[in-house]
């Protein structure tokens, strides 16, 4: 283990310092995809079908969005991560066999609490919604609709 | 070429509300068309052939029928074809009409309250049903897709996607660069198993992840402009037929209260950053639509469409073929047009992104969006 490297400093530097901004940033992005995605049934017809085009740009949509909110989820788990291998590298310098698994698996319960945040403020339950379902993106679109202020009025009696 | 944006395009509350406005000029021709039929040819006899026409051959008196209440009364109820041969005795016998009250035109002196009563019926009726045939016809091609909200998600398309393009931007300058280093082979701070597995599902990835978002997110954000401004450009081509359709009942009739109607001429259709030329025909009695070329994604996307139907007054059901006929070949131009939007954002949104768009997948536990 002659290359083994270890600078515990610098990973909890990492973990603490660069990857929560970037995955505030993604939560930023994150919540402006949600409020695009709040207009998606305007390629729905009178009938609320869909035209071909309307229907593969809300499959591109979706999969835009759960990208987003997932990479944000990486990220924050990450750097939750790094600050534990760098914890447990301190602790005991030679237990250099410590898995990244390990300290992944160890913080991934950590970053489903803020999912569970971010869901909550998307008004999204984690215990019935599938937000990883591509058909079932997190964004209650349908429902949230305010009436059209544009619609004419109907003139036949 | 003016420019327009989707909140200058005509609402569909505008365009329905000029089709309602055809109901009076509609009434107009049908009592006249009825009242016409009812009154029956004048056939020439040979005392008046050198003065109308040959022997035996019907006089076309259709155009009495056009004259309105205000013109009918300076006439004092005779109506002359043509001043140069005006008040000889046959043309106040063959032509005698009177003014109705109740079909507001002029009909056969020998037409009966009763009768008078039942054109009017019978036209308004007649008219109901066609104004009914424009609308439902109308009415199926704008409410194929929601202007007002496409517009809104345009818009929040746009700032999502300028989001996107601020994390990378910002990511960039040095948090991209550090991830990747810490973990990276070349790395001084970290080396073993533990960092060789990290840079692989994570450090080496994030980056490529970013940046494939911002793809998609400029892929949706162009779509979405591209097809509001086609949805758009419905609404301009099918308000502009309505007014040519008045405009061309003004022109080829006598009625009193009819306006004219501004035609657009040639418009921008300006939506995020998709300008989408449209051409409409201004001559009076041709609906006509056409629609330049688009840039989307880089490819020219063109529709040319032209209808020419000559509108004509004295056949109301004329018109409103043809009114309707040029709906269909607006809205055929639009669904043409959309079919090359979906072809575009096929292309782009490769299924590359599914594997790439997340960085670490194995990170999620019990999911993944790839086809692995």
């Amino acid at each position: 283990m002659s290359d083994r490297k270890f600078d515990a400093a610098e990973i909890r530097r990492i973990g603490e310092e660069v990857c929560p901004k970037l995955a505030d940033e993604y939560e930023h992005v994150v919540d402006t995809a949600d409020s695009a995605g709040h207009y998606g049934s305007a390629f729905e017809d009178d009938s609320g079908a869909m035209s071909d085009f309307g229907d593969l740009w809300t499959q591109c949509f979706k999969l835009y969005y759960n990208a987003a909110y997932e990479t944000g989820i990486n990220v924050r788990g990450y750097g939750s991560a790094l600050v534990a291998i760098a914890d447990q590298g301190e602790m005991d310098e030679h237990a250099i066999e410590l898995s990244f698994h390990r300290a992944v698996d160890d913080n991934l319960a950590e970053g489903y609490s803020t999912v569970a945040e971010q869901t909550a403020e998307q008004g999204v339950n984690p215990e019935t919604d599938d937000i990883y379902d591509l058909d079932q993106a997190p964004n209650p679109y349908a429902e949230d609709l305010s009436p059209d202020p544009h619609a004419g009025p109907s003139i036949l009696n | 070429m003016g420019d327009m944006d989707a909140s200058q395009a005509p609402s569909p509350g505008e365009i329905f509300d000029l089709i309602e406005e055809l109901r009076s000029p509609l009434y107009a021709a049908k009592v006249r068309q009825i009242a016409s039929g009812l009154a029956g040819d004048v056939v020439i006899t040979e005392d008046y052939q050198e003065i109308i026409g040959n022997k035996g051959s019907s006089v076309d008196r259709s155009w009495i029928f056009e004259y309105s209440a205000a013109q009918y009364a300076s006439w004092n109820g005779f109506l002359h074809q043509d001043d140069a041969i005006s008040s000889p005795p046959w043309v106040q016998q063959v032509y005698k009409v009177k003014w109705s009250n109740y079909t507001q035109c002029p009909v056969d002196e020998d037409c009966g309250d009763q009768t008078q009563w039942g054109i009017s019926q019978q036209a308004q009726h007649q008219v109901s049903a066609l104004l009914t045939s424009i609308h439902d016809e109308f009415k199926e091609y704008i409410d194929d897709g929601n202007l007002a909200r496409m517009t809104l998600l345009q818009s929040r398309m746009a700032a999502a996607k300028d989001a996107m393009v601020d994390l990378v931007d910002t990511a960039e300058e040095s948090w991209y660069e550090a991830i990747r280093t810490l973990s990276a082979p070349e790395s001084e701070v970290w080396k073993g198993d533990d960092a060789d597995e990290a840079h692989e599902q994570f450090g080496a990835v994030i980056r490529q992840a970013g940046q494939t978002q911002e793809a998609m997110a400029r892929t949706l954000e162009t779509a979405a402009a591209a097809e509001a401004a086609t949805k758009a450009a419905l609404h301009v081509g099918l308000h502009e037929a309505l007014k040519n359709a008045h405009n061309t009942i003004y022109q080829k009739t006598y009625l009193d209260h009819m306006t004219t109607f501004p035609l657009l001429g040639t418009v921008g259709l300006v939506i995020g950053a998709i300008t989408l030329p449209v051409s409409l025909g201004t001559t009076v009695a041709v609906v006509g639509f056409a629609a330049g070329a688009m840039n989307y994604f880089g490819k020219d996307v063109e529709i040319d469409i032209t209808v020419s139907h000559a509108l004509n007054q004295d056949e109301a059901d004329d018109l409103v073929a043809d009114l309707r006929e040029a709906a269909r070949e607006i809205n055929e131009a639009r669904v043409a047009l959309r079919k090359q939007l979906k072809e575009g954002l096929e292309a782009q949104f490769d299924p590359f992104f599914y594997s790439a768009a997340t960085g670490a997948l194995d990170l999620i536990p019990g999911q993944s969006l790839g086809e692995d």
